[in-house]
């Protein structure tokens, strides 16, 4: 019964060691919401390379210049914002969720922030603390 | 047994101080692998821009 415990107790910190290094993300959920985010970027992108839409800095992107887009286009593309930021949050949620704080999700939300205009093509619109500015 | 209950111990409260740790670096990898995923297709049509 003795060795069987100090097994079972290298087990255990062989576990608490590798997560405390890594954050899972290879989830259903996770997969579905990036899945989705994906399919609605081609209809963003017009709008991220016109500047109608910029990236924010709390990782959303904001609906900046509307009198730029057609009016009939007006209404699908307030849809698209709002359906993208919610997908956004749900991104978040989903990680924090998988790795069972779900406390961290803010935190999350607050690492992807950076690395969203990070990875934007030049030319989107990002706020910064001078107001808009583009890449 | 003793002993065993020490070591038990240390490990669970290892366990809960390192999950107490938010993994920030892992967190900002698998964020550029995502956000990479999600804007890849649109990225490959725009010739050089990044």
């Amino acid at each position: 019964m003795k060795p069987l415990n100090y097994l079972f107790v290298a087990l255990l910190l062989l576990v608490s060691l590798n997560s405390a290094a890594d954050i899972e993300v290879n989830t259903p959920g996770v997969r579905s919401v990036t899945a989705q985010m994906q399919m609605r970027h081609a209809q963003l992108l017009p709008y991220y390379t016109s500047g109608a839409v910029g990236l924010n800095t709390d990782g959303s992107i904001v609906l900046r210049d509307i009198e730029s887009v057609p009016l009939a286009a007006r209404q699908k593309l307030q849809r698209l914002v709002e359906a993208e930021n919610l997908d956004r949050n749900r991104l978040y949620s989903e990680i924090a969720n998988a790795n069972a704080h779900p406390e961290w999700q803010s935190a999350i939300r607050a690492a992807f922030a950076p690395r969203w205009i990070s990875n934007a093509q030049r030319g989107w619109w990002m706020m910064s603390d001078h107001g808009w500015i583009q890449k | 047994m003793k002993k065993t209950g020490i070591v038990l111990l240390l490990t669970l409260a290892g366990c809960a101080s390192a999950n107490v740790y938010f993994p920030a670096s892992s967190v900002q990898k698998e964020a550029d692998k995502i956000i990479q995923q999600i804007w890849q297709p649109q990225h490959t049509e725009v010739k050089g821009v990044k």
